[in-house]
Order: structure tokens, then C-alpha cells, then sequence
């Protein structure tokens, strides 16, 4: 990981709130799933980086989703393209590989669908497929449905509104599809409830998972000790260094 | 060449620069953004004599130009740091400053008596913690209980004893009085100002231990005020902390009577800051003609 400032090679704004920056970082890749601490003007009183996980790299340039939710997001979103911003990274534990037969499934709430770009270049480089259950409250909050298609990506939709996709929850459409034969692997990325879900289906099943926790961070390098975790045993785990993937069997929630 | 190099009585640094403790870990955390050794010395993350896990989350917010924290002394404890963290300290060559807390005066002597042995140059006395036998009362808040806590850690560990001073109390200078007469060989100070930050929305603390201690350049010129209130009446040494995130703000805490400083919460914006922060200053120095970093310690004009 380095510390590097970063030109901002394009910023574009999304429907609702939501945003995809492109960092020119010169990196070859990052491991999905990991993140980096980006820098944010320093007005109104922010201070600290924010974390965002990566979405892609494309060329030299790395692309963050985000979507604007407190004054840090919001300063973010004013920055025009050309600017330069310090950027950390890649951070972290990401998603790993597994081994053998069976179908390779991600889970993904709001935008926590973020790390699921890169991963499924990954799996399509190795010629697999990524079969990719994507829940979002409405319509409005799904985000690259174009370009996961556009990789082959074998998408389940679902939204809390049923205004796109099947009405209802991402986990209860994957445990309908799977009933049968078990995937390989799930990756999940979203919030607490939904990697709790995806946790209590895939755990007694015996399906390996991996599980993206999303913290507050406040500085990615694992000395504050603000975005601690639990494991069964009851330690804290530092999101930022052991995670922010853990294998599933690793967190109590 | 400008000389950076600064004495806190029996202590010699090679630069006025410390990383805080609670905001660079043991020091290998960081190793992979700069050589550690290049700092004056590192604050450990606070020491206790049983592992700590810590509070439960929420533990930092952002406030205005800060942030509060309460992580609750989460440490490997005072024997796994001999054995697994000092060595790689060692082998850096780092001046190492173990920040120590217990729970009640007996804690504090014994890890105190477990660094005695160990090639530990300097302990700092957190007394920001509540006294358990003393119904929580925080051993930094009454003068008496400070000096008493300094005075039984300074005869079990006979090299350099730092207190760092609470700022939550009614006269700090009081507090670093006592602490000087009870055989303490610098202050460093000071710690963060207890606060609360409030959700509006769900009408609840930001944070799960309800308050916690605010940091950052929001602190600075509360900091600031009592270095300079405090640098006339005491004759040891201070260290100056709180909110610098650049050379400037360094040079406010040595004018004000700082021998050297210490960095915090500048290094999780970051990692480098401590690195980056002591190159300002020599640059500074080398601009201004100033011979040595001694110089300005004190400097305050009427």
C-alpha cells in the first residue's frame, strides 16, 4: 500500500445521491474487496480520509463508488475532474479465490455491490461466471446493472419495493435458487443485516463465505482502533487490517 | 545542518518529534510508510497489566475539525508487549516511551516494575483512568492522587518518568506542580478533552461508551494555553500535544515552553504525518537561521 496523490480523471454524478470517481492511481489491479482511505476537502471541520472500497480498475485508473451521505461525501462530490486527491491504498483483506466446481456467488445490498465489478472480471478472465444476487430498497439504489452485464454477469435481482427485480429480500431469492445443489463460494458485501443473512444460510450449509463489513474508519492503517469487529470468541478484530473481508465463520453478529 | 536534537532531563532525543500514544500502535503498524527509528521516539498504545478488549462500537465520531474516541485502552497487555512488541522496537533502534495505565495505584507499580528490566528508556504515566478503589474517581483529576501515583511508579522504574496531564481538571498547572514535586521527569501534555457528540435523529450518543476524548486541531488552542500557563511555574521539561497537523502548529507548542512534541491524531489522516511533519520543522528551522530547535522552547513575547 501506498500513500499517492491522486489526479482525478473522471467524476461522475449518478442518480440519487450516487457517484463513480476514477482515480489515476497507476495501479495494475487490486484484490476485490479491498479498499483505500481517500482523501476529502478539508472544509466545515472534516478531518479524516473515508474509506471506500474499489469497483474497478480500468487501465491506470481506479474506480470508487459512493454515494453522498454526510458532509465528507458531500465536500467529495464538489471535486472536479483534473483535481488531485491523496489516496491510501489498496488496504485490507479482499475477497479470496476458491478451488473446484460449483458456482461462484455473490450477495449484494445497496451499494455494496461496489467490489462485485472487479470481481467478476476476475472470474471471467479465469473463464467463470458470477452468479450475483443484488438486493436494493427500489429501483433508484441499483448501480451498474449495465456493466455487470456487459462482463456476463448472471444477475438476481431483487428490490424491497419490487419496482425492479423480484419484491423482496436478496438472501430469500438465494436460498430459493440454491435449495438444491450448494454453490462453491458466497461473497457478500452490504450492510450488517444482510452479512448476517447471508452468514446464518450459507454457514450450516457448509458453503464457505466471505463477508465484507463496512466500518467506520479512522485511519485504515489498523493503529486507532476504531473499526473493530467481534469474532465468536469475542475479540475485536480491526475491519481495516484482518478485514474488511472475513471468512464467514470469523464474525459474530 | 540545524540540530533538531532536544534533552528531557535524562533523556536524550535525537529530534523533538514523538508519535502519540493510542494513534501509532507499537510502531510495526507503520513501518511500511517511513523508518520509524527516524522519529525522536514512539508513545506505545496505553499498556495495562491484563489484555484489554476494549469498549463495543461505535468508538470514534468526527466532530468540527476533530474527533472523539473512546476505544476503551483495547492492548495486548504489559507481558505480551515485552515479548512480542518490544523486540521489533529494539531492533529499529526507537526510543521507546511505554504508556502505562491501571486500574487501581498497586496496577501502575507493577507494570511499572515489569519495564524496569527491559531496555524501555522512558515510561509515561497515563492518569486519565478512573481509580476503581476509589469509586472511578480519575487519578488525574485530584492533585493529591497524582502525585501519589508519580511518586510510587518513580520507585519502581528509575529512568525517565513523563506524566501526561489530564485537561479535564480545574487548574492544570496544580496538578503538573504536585506531579513535578513527586519526582516526575517531564510532562506531556495533553490528553483529550472528555466530550460527546449526539445523533439527532435517533436522540443518541455517537458513540457507545456515551463520551469519549476529543483530539485534533480543535483541542490545539486549549492545548496551547495551558503549555503556556504551565511552562513558567515547573522547572521540568514539557511535551507539548494536541491537534498538530503541521510545523506551524508545532512551533505554537515549543514558543508556548514545549521541549519537543507529540503527534496524534495527524497520523491517522496520515500515516506519514509524524515523518512529514518533522521535516517542516528542520526546513523551518534552516530558513529562519535558527541554530537549533532549543532556541524556541519558551519563547512566548509578552
Amino acid at each position: 500500500m501506498k500513500d499517492k496523490l491522486c489526479q482525478i480523471a473522471y467524476h461522475v454524478a449518478l442518480q440519487e445521491g450516487y457517484f463513480r470517481i476514477g482515480l489515476e492511481t497507476g495501479w495494475e489491479g487490486f484484490v476485490p474487496g479491498q479498499f483505500g482511505m481517500l482523501e476529502v476537502p478539508r472544509q466545515d471541520g472534516v478531518l479524516l480520509r473515508r474509506p471506500f472500497s474499489f469497483a474497478r480498475q480500468l487501465g491506470g485508473t481506479t474506480e470508487i463508488l459512493y454515494k453522498v451521505v454526510g458532509r465528507g461525501t458531500e465536500a467529495l462530490s464538489k471535486v472536479a475532474t483534473g483535481q488531485s486527491l491523496r489516496l491510501l491504498g489498496p488496504l485490507g483483506r479482499g475477497f479470496e479465490d476458491v478451488s473446484g466446481e460449483g458456482d461462484r456467488v455473490g450477495v449484494a445490498g445497496g451499494y455494496g455491490i461496489a467490489p462485485f465489478l472487479q470481481q467478476a472480471k476476475r472470474l471471467k478472465a479465469q473463464g467463470r461466471v458470477l452468479h450475483l444476487f443484488y438486493g436494493a430498497r427500489r429501483e433508484h439504489d441499483l448501480l451498474y446493472l449495465q456493466e455487470l452485464s456487459d462482463i456476463g454477469v448472471k444477475l438476481h435481482v431483487t428490490t424491497e419495493d419490487g419496482s425492479q427485480g423480484e419484491r423482496g429480500r436478496v438472501t430469500e431469492l438465494l436460498a430459493k435458487v440454491y435449495a438444491e445443489q450448494s454453490p462453491a463460494v458466497v461473497w457478500s458485501c452490504g450492510p450488517l443485516g444482510l452479512l448476517h443473512a447471508v452468514q446464518s444460510w450459507a454457514l450450516p450449509r457448509g458453503v464457505p463465505c466471505e463477508l465484507s463489513v463496512e466500518e467506520t474508519m479512522g485511519c485504515g492503517t489498523g493503529v486507532c482502533l476504531g473499526c473493530v469487529v467481534k469474532d465468536p470468541s469475542g475479540r475485536y478484530r480491526r475491519a481495516c487490517i484482518e478485514g474488511p473481508v472475513f471468512a464467514g465463520e470469523c464474525l459474530k453478529f | 545542518m540545524v540540530d533538531l536534537s532536544v534533552q528531557l532531563g535524562n533523556l536524550s532525543l535525537k529530534n523533538p518529534m514523538i508519535a502519540a500514544s493510542g494513534t501509532f500502535g507499537y510502531g510495526e503498524e507503520l513501518n511500511d510508510y517511513f523508518p520509524v527509528e527516524k522519529l525522536g521516539a514512539i508513545s506505545t498504545k496505553g499498556l495495562s497489566l491484563k489484555p484489554r478488549e476494549g469498549n463495543p462500537m461505535p468508538r470514534i465520531v468526527e466532530t468540527p475539525s476533530g474527533m472523539i474516541n473512546a476505544i476503551g485502552l483495547q492492548n495486548v497487555g504489559i507481558e505480551a508487549f515485552i515479548r512480542d512488541k518490544l523486540p521489533f522496537l529494539e531492533k529499529r533502534g526507537v526510543v521507546v516511551i511505554a504508556n502505562i495505565f491501571g486500574n487501581t495505584l498497586d496496577e501502575y507499580v507493577e507494570i511499572a516494575r515489569m519495564l524496569a528490566p527491559t531496555s524501555v528508556q522512558a515510561v509515561e504515566l497515563n492518569i486519565s483512568c478512573p481509580n476503581v478503589k476509589a469509586g472511578g474517581m480519575e487519578f488525574g483529576n485530584d492533585p493529591k492522587m497524582a502525585a501519589k501515583v508519580t511518586e510510587a511508579v518513580r520507585r519502581a522504574f528509575r529512568r525517565h518518568l513523563m506524566v501526561k496531564l489530564s485537561p479535564n481538571v480545574t487548574s492544570i498547572v496544580e496538578i503538573a506542580k504536585n506531579v513535578e514535586a513527586a519526582g516526575a521527569d517531564s510532562l506531556s501534555m495533553i490528553n483529550t478533552i472528555t466530550a460527546m457528540a449526539i445523533n439527532t435523529k435517533t436522540r443518541r450518543p455517537m458513540i457507545a461508551n456515551r463520551v469519549g476524548g476529543l483530539s485534533g486541531p480543535a483541542v490545539r488552542p486549549i492545548a496551547v494555553r495551558m503549555v503556556a500557563q504551565t511552562y513558567p511555574e515547573v522547572k521540568i521539561p514539557i511535551v507539548g500535544i494536541g491537534g498538530i497537523v503541521n510545523a506551524n502548529d508545532a512551533l505554537e507548542f515549543f514558543i508556548a515552553g514545549a521541549a519537543a512534541v507529540q503527534v496524534g491524531t495527524a497520523t491517522f489522516m496520515a500515516p506519514d504525518a509524524c515523518s512529514r511533519i518533522l521535516d517542516e520543522l528542520e526546513a523551518y528551522l534552516e530558513q529562519s537561521g535558527i541554530a537549533s530547535i532549543r532556541e524556541l522552547t519558551g519563547t512566548l513575547q509578552p
